[in-house]
C-alpha cells in the first residue's frame, strides 16, 4: 500500500465524487418524463394547439434540464480540471 | 501493527498528508451535495407538464399559464443552485484545508468526515426541488383554468413554496456551520488530537449530515399542500384565505421531522454526549458508529414530512369546495398526521437513547 500517495486519493475520491454527482440525473429525467407525458396527452385532446403545446413542454423541460447539467459541470470539473490535487 | 481492517484503515488514512486526507472527503461531499439535483428536475419536469396540459385545455391562456410555471420553475431552482454553490465552494475555495489544526492527521480525519457530512446534508434539497415544482405546476394549471385568479393563486404557490423550502435552508446553514465554523474539528484539535477521539467526532460529522437528509420529506409535502392550496383558489376564489390557513397550519406540523433532524444534527455537532462516554472508558469503535447511527435514524422524518404535507394537500382541495367545513377538515387532518409522525418520533428515540443512553456500549 506505500505505492498509494495523497494525490493519488485524492484523485480516487474525486472519481467517487464525479460519480456521485452524476445521481441528480435521476430527477431531470423523471420530471421531462413526465412533462412528455403530459404534453403528449394534451396533443391528443387538442391537437390544433401543438405548436403551443411542445413549445411549453420544451421550455420546461430544459429548465428541468438545469440541475443535471450542473452536476454534469462538477462530475466533469472534477474529472478534467481537478483544482483539489492544485490546494496540496 | 494493526491487527484489523478498522485500525487497518483509520492508520492507512493518517498516512497521509492530512491535506489529502481532507481534499479527499471534500471530493466525495461535493458530488453528494449535487445529488440534490434531483428534486428541481422532477419538479420542473412536473410543472412543465402541467403546464403543457393546461395550454392543451386552455389555449388561450398560455401566456399567464407559462409565466406562472415558470415562476414556480425558479423557486424550485432553489436548492439545486445551492447545493452547486457548496459543491463548487467545496472544489475551488475549499475552507476546510485552511482550519486551525488541519495539518494535523487525526484532525484532518475529523475535517473529512464534516466535508462528507455537508455534502449528506445537502440531499434534503431534493424534497423543495420537487415540492416548489408540483405548486408551480398546480398553479400553472390553475391560472389557465380561471386567470382572473392569478393574484391568489400565485400567492398560494409562493407561500407555500416558501414553507417548503425551510428544510432546504436548514441544511445549507449546518453545511456552512461544518464548513467555516468546524466545531468538530476544533474539539479535535482541543482533545489533543486523539485518534480514537477524533475517529467518533468524523462519524459523528457525517452522521449530523445524513441526518438533515429528514428534511427532504417535509420539502415536498409542504410543496404538494402549497399546489393544493393554489389550485383551491382556483377552483373557487372565495377559499382563497381559508385554504391558505389550511395549508400553513398542515405545513407547520409537516416540518416537525425537520426540526427532530435538526435537533440532533445540533447536538451531533455542538453537544456531543458520545465524548463523555469515550472519556468515561467506552469503546471508540461502538460510539463512533453509534454517532453514524444516530443520524441515520433521522431519515425517518422523509415519512412523516411527506405524508403530513399530503394530508394538508387534501384538506386544502376540500376546503376550496366545501369552506362551511373548515372545522371538521382540519380536526381530521391533525388526527390524520399525529398518526403519521409516530414513526418519526421512532427514529428520534431511537437517535437519543444511541446518544444519551446507549445500550451496547455497556455489553461489551
Amino acid at each position: 500500500m506505500e505505492g498509494i500517495t495523497g494525490k493519488a486519493l485524492i484523485l480516487a475520491c474525486s472519481a467517487v465524487g464525479a460519480g456521485l454527482a452524476m445521481i441528480a440525473g435521476i430527477g431531470p429525467g423523471i420530471g421531462q418524463g413526465f412533462a412528455a407525458g403530459k404534453g403528449a396527452e394534451a396533443v391528443g385532446k387538442q391537437p390544433e394547439a401543438q405548436g403551443d403545446i411542445i413549445k411549453t413542454m420544451l421550455l420546461g423541460a430544459a429548465v428541468a434540464e438545469t440541475t443535471g447539467i450542473y452536476g454534469l459541470v462538477v462530475a466533469l470539473i472534477l474529472l478534467f480540471a481537478n483544482p483539489l490535487v492544485g490546494m496540496l | 501493527m494493526a491487527t484489523n481492517f478498522i485500525e487497518m484503515f483509520v492508520n492507512w488514512l493518517m498516512s497521509f498528508e492530512p491535506q489529502s486526507i481532507i481534499l479527499s472527503g471534500s471530493a466525495i461531499g461535493a458530488g453528494l451535495a449535487m445529488i440534490a439535483g434531483i428534486g428541481p428536475g422532477i419538479g420542473q419536469g412536473y410543472a412543465a407538464g402541467k403546464a403543457a396540459e393546461a395550454t392543451g385545455n386552455f389555449p388561450e391562456n398560455q401566456k399567464q399559464s407559462l409565466m406562472t410555471m415558470l415562476i414556480g420553475a425558479g423557486v424550485a431552482e432553489t436548492t439545486g443552485i445551492l447545493s452547486l454553490v457548496i459543491a463548487l465552494i467545496m472544489i475551488f475555495g475549499n475552507p476546510l484545508i485552511n482550519q486551525k489544526g488541519a495539518d494535523d492527521p487525526a484532525v484532518a480525519l475529523v475535517l473529512a468526515g464534516s466535508a462528507i457530512g455537508v455534502g449528506f446534508a445537502m440531499v434534503a434539497g431534493i424534497g423543495a426541488g420537487i415540492g416548489c415544482g408540483y405548486a408551480g405546476g398546480k398553479a400553472a394549471e390553475g391560472v389557465a383554468f380561471n386567470p382572473d385568479s392569478q393574484r391568489g393563486v400565485i400567492m398560494n404557490m409562493l407561500v407555500g413554496s416558501a414553507i417548503a423550502q425551510t428544510t432546504g435552508i436548514f441544511s445549507l446553514v449546518i453545511a456552512l456551520i461544518l464548513m467555516y465554523s468546524n466545531p468538530l474539528g476544533a474539539l479535535a484539535l482541543n482533545s489533543g488530537s486523539d485518534v480514537e477521539l477524533c475517529v467518533v467526532l468524523a462519524l459523528s460529522g457525517i452522521g449530523a449530515g445524513i441526518s438533515m437528509i429528514g428534511g427532504l420529506g417535509a420539502g415536498v409535502g409542504c410543496g404538494y399542500a402549497g399546489g393544493k392550496a393554489a389550485e383551491a383558489v382556483a377552483i373557487n376564489p372565495s377559499s382563497g384565505s381559508a385554504a391558505m390557513m389550511t395549508m400553513i397550519l398542515g405545513s407547520a406540523i409537516a416540518q416537525t421531522s425537520g426540526i427532530f433532524s435538526l435537533v440532533v444534527t445540533l447536538i451531533l455537532m455542538y453537544g456531543n454526549p458520545l465524548i463523555g462516554m469515550l472519556e468515561g472508558g467506552s469503546h471508540f469503535l461502538i460510539l463512533a458508529c453509534s454517532g453514524l447511527g444516530a443520524g441515520c435514524a433521522l431519515v425517518a422524518g422523509v415519512g412523516p414530512g411527506l405524508g403530513q404535507g399530503f394530508a394538508a394537500g387534501k384538506a386544502c382541495e376540500v376546503i376550496g369546495m366545501r369552506p362551511k367545513l373548515q372545522g371538521s377538515v382540519i380536526r381530521t387532518m391533525i388526527l390524520g398526521q399525529a398518526v403519521a409522525q409516530t414513526t418519526g418520533i421512532y427514529g428520534l428515540v431511537i437517535s437519543l437513547v444511541l446518544m444519551f443512553a446507549n445500550p451496547l456500549v455497556g455489553l461489551l
